[in-house]
């Protein structure tokens, strides 16, 4: 067990920590409780979308000061450094239980180190957080917790149910249950007939099958699934988010890391971005994506036709295709006249909303204007 | 306790799997074969016209269970060092760790478990192999090693003190340089041990104390000695420790209480340092 570090307040608050979450009156402090303030957890500036991105009014659980009892997760300036390579810096989250959460960013933004310092598997420089209500790798939260890891292998010497069986023995799931439970999560994971196979013998995908399975042991309350879908095919895919559909169906708090943004736009009731070890964002799903776009589709490069839509407001182009984001829909005979006047071939005009994909990316070329 | 035997049987499992116990005692049944065919025709052996007087056939045979013993503990030496190398190295670089160390297991279960499969295997291979060994010799030429017990106990225990190092090189090296570097350090601590006992042979106490030290910097070539004087008897040291001293086959001298004592330190040591150094392990 590795706990965190704690802040240089709260070590001048002393050292009472914080009051255990089961101890907590639901959504607040325990009257009293000495080493948390307003000041400690305050999120600096920039650092939460509340302040930056305008989101923060329908994040859940932002600006409240310390961790409740219905928090899953609750992380408060976690900080963690490799060497001179700083991989989180200061990042505050909460998520509450039952929630699915999208766990979004760049290469090497920090997602996976922080789902590694949630498991216990790293330690924190500094900060605070509590998982399940215990500090960072507390057994008790360990027990409780499903972790499919990015970068995996299971022992290529064994079988599956070999493979399953140890990990319900470290679970520990009772030995009345186990082989009724290793059965479960075969039939889960779509491994039902491929019990007696060694791991070696298993493809990519097959073996990322058999890590969900793995994560599911024990019926976890948190699920940390870092890209569990990046091996799998389609129905493999199809079957990861009807698994998701399940977890939150029974009340799971799922984590979900993952580059697959339709996927999380699917799946996630929530996503936090991370970029550069900051969160940069955290907001509910829906109102991300409540902005209407119309995407106009031509036969040839899109781009010299940006500067005739000029007057029409904000207009990008990729390859083929024009995005005017939040245009009224009264206006689109307008954009379409004026693109057939400039010499422009149009294809078709599409209204719809603004992707995941096309917010993030947003997002993220608006993060890098503000590098110095 | 449960989750040390969990560990302590899937190191087991692992090196039966993966053929290292089938390749191990194949090696042995070779070596054993082979030294059983030497013994028993060393009685019909003459030298300069005569067959060997029963003096003779005991140093001879003496000597040769050295060299024999040497072949085995050598075999397991490498073997243990290449299990044990990866055993922690390769793991977290496999990512296979990543999901262990998720569960509730505390990182000294583990070890321990590993260890003690490692252990088991170790010893486990040097009590069947040395004594069916011991047990060749005596049938062959019927010569009795005064204190079989203590010959193969202090081969297991040298061959448990290299897995230990090579447990704790591999949390700090990749696991090829760990097994490299545990392989390497074995011989240069015999390498070392000859050395000093040459320096005995001439009186030479600085070159002597290159074996002091050495023993007590790794114990593997320390309790090797051991062996070598179990091995012996009383009577063939006094007749030949003249000519004896120096040779790595031969030993004059029992290990101390103290020595032991030193070893036991050493090995404890050895496996606090692995378990400081694989909690630091950070995936």
């Amino acid at each position: 067990m590795w706990p965190a570090r704690l802040p240089e307040a709260a070590s001048a608050a002393g050292p009472a920590g914080i009051p255990a979450p089961a101890a907590l009156p639901p959504g607040g402090l325990a009257p009293g409780a000495p080493a948390l303030s307003e000041g400690r957890c305050a999120h600096g500036k920039g650092t939460l979308s509340g302040e930056t991105f305008g989101l923060g009014a329908s994040t859940p659980g932002l600006g409240r000061p310390g961790p409740a009892s219905r928090d899953a997760v609750w992380c408060s300036r976690l900080s963690k450094s490799y060497g001179h390579r700083a991989a989180l810096r200061s990042v505050s989250l909460r998520i509450s239980s039952g929630e699915v959460v999208g766990l979004l960013g760049p290469n090497g933004a920090g997602k996976s180190t922080l789902v590694k310092l949630l498991v216990g598997l790293a330690r924190p420089d500094s900060g605070e957080a509590l998982v399940l209500g215990a500090p960072l790798g507390h057994p008790q939260s360990r027990r409780d917790i499903g972790y499919l890891p990015e970068l995996f292998r299971y022992q290529p010497w064994l079988s599956v149910a070999e493979v399953i069986g140890l990990h319900a023995r470290l679970c520990p799931v009772p030995v009345a249950d186990r082989r009724r439970e290793v059965d479960r999560v075969l039939d889960r994971a779509g491994l039902a007939d491929r019990g007696q196979d060694r791991v070696a013998s298993l493809s990519k995908g097959l073996q990322q099958r058999l890590g969900l399975a793995v994560a599911l042991l024990g019926k976890p309350r948190l699920l940390l699934l870092d890209e569990p879908t990046s091996a799998l095919d389609p129905t493999g895919r199809a079957d990861v988010r009807s698994l998701i559909d399940q977890c939150r169906a029974e009340g799971i708090t799922v984590l979900l890391n993952s580059h697959m943004l339709s996927e999380v736009e699917r799946s996630c009731d929530r996503v936090i971005v991370l970029d550069r070890g900051r969160v940069l964002a955290d907001g509910p799903l829906g109102a991300w994506l409540d902005h209407d776009v119309l995407r106009v589709r031509l036969d040839g490069e899109a781009g010299r036709f940006v500067p005739c839509l000029a007057h029409f407001g904000e207009v990008s182009a990729h390859a083929r295709e024009l995005t005017m984001p939040s245009l009224a829909l009264s206006l689109v005979p307008d954009v379409v006249g004026a693109l057939v006047a400039a010499g422009a071939r149009v294809v078709s005009v599409e209204p719809g909303q603004v992707s995941l994909e096309e917010k993030l990316l947003e997002l993220l070329s608006g993060h890098d204007e503000d590098r110095p | 306790m449960t989750n040390i035997l969990v560990f302590a049987r899937l190191t087991l499992l692992e090196a039966s799997r993966r053929k290292v116990l089938w390749a191990l005692l194949g090696l042995a049944v070779l070596i054993i074969g082979l030294s059983f065919w030497g013994f028993a025709r060393l009685p019909a052996v003459h030298a300069f016209g005569t067959s060997l007087s029963a003096a003779n056939s005991h140093l001879v045979t003496a000597q040769l269970l050295g060299f024999v013993l040497f072949a085995l503990s050598f075999v397991g030496a490498l073997a243990m060092s290449f299990v044990a190398a990866p055993t922690i190295a390769g793991e977290l670089e496999s990512g296979v760790a990543l999901s262990l160390l998720a569960r509730p297991v505390r990182r000294s279960e583990v070890l321990l478990g590993k260890w003690l499969g490692l252990v088991s295997l170790a010893v486990g291979y040097v009590a069947i192999v040395g004594g069916a060994e011991i047990a060749a010799a005596e049938t062959g030429t019927g010569y009795q090693v005064p204190d079989p017990v203590a010959a193969v106990a202090l081969l297991a225990a040298q061959a448990v003190v290299l897995l230990s190092l090579a447990l704790l090189l591999s949390t700090l090296f990749s696991p090829m340089a760990a097994g490299v570097v545990a392989v390497g350090l074995f011989g240069t601590a015999w390498v070392a041990g000859l050395v000093g006992d040459i320096g005995q042979s001439l009186r030479d106490s600085s070159v002597a104390a290159v074996g002091t030290v050495d023993h007590l910097l790794l114990p593997t070539d320390g309790l090797w000695n051991g062996v070598m004087n179990a091995l012996d008897q009383t009577g063939l040291m006094n007749s030949f420790s003249d000519r004896l001293i120096g040779n790595p086959f031969f030993q004059t001298s029992g290990l101390t209480a103290a020595y032991l004592v030193w070893s036991a330190a050493w090995l404890v040591a050895v496996v606090a340092c692995t378990y400081l150094r694989f909690c630091r392990v950070e995936l």
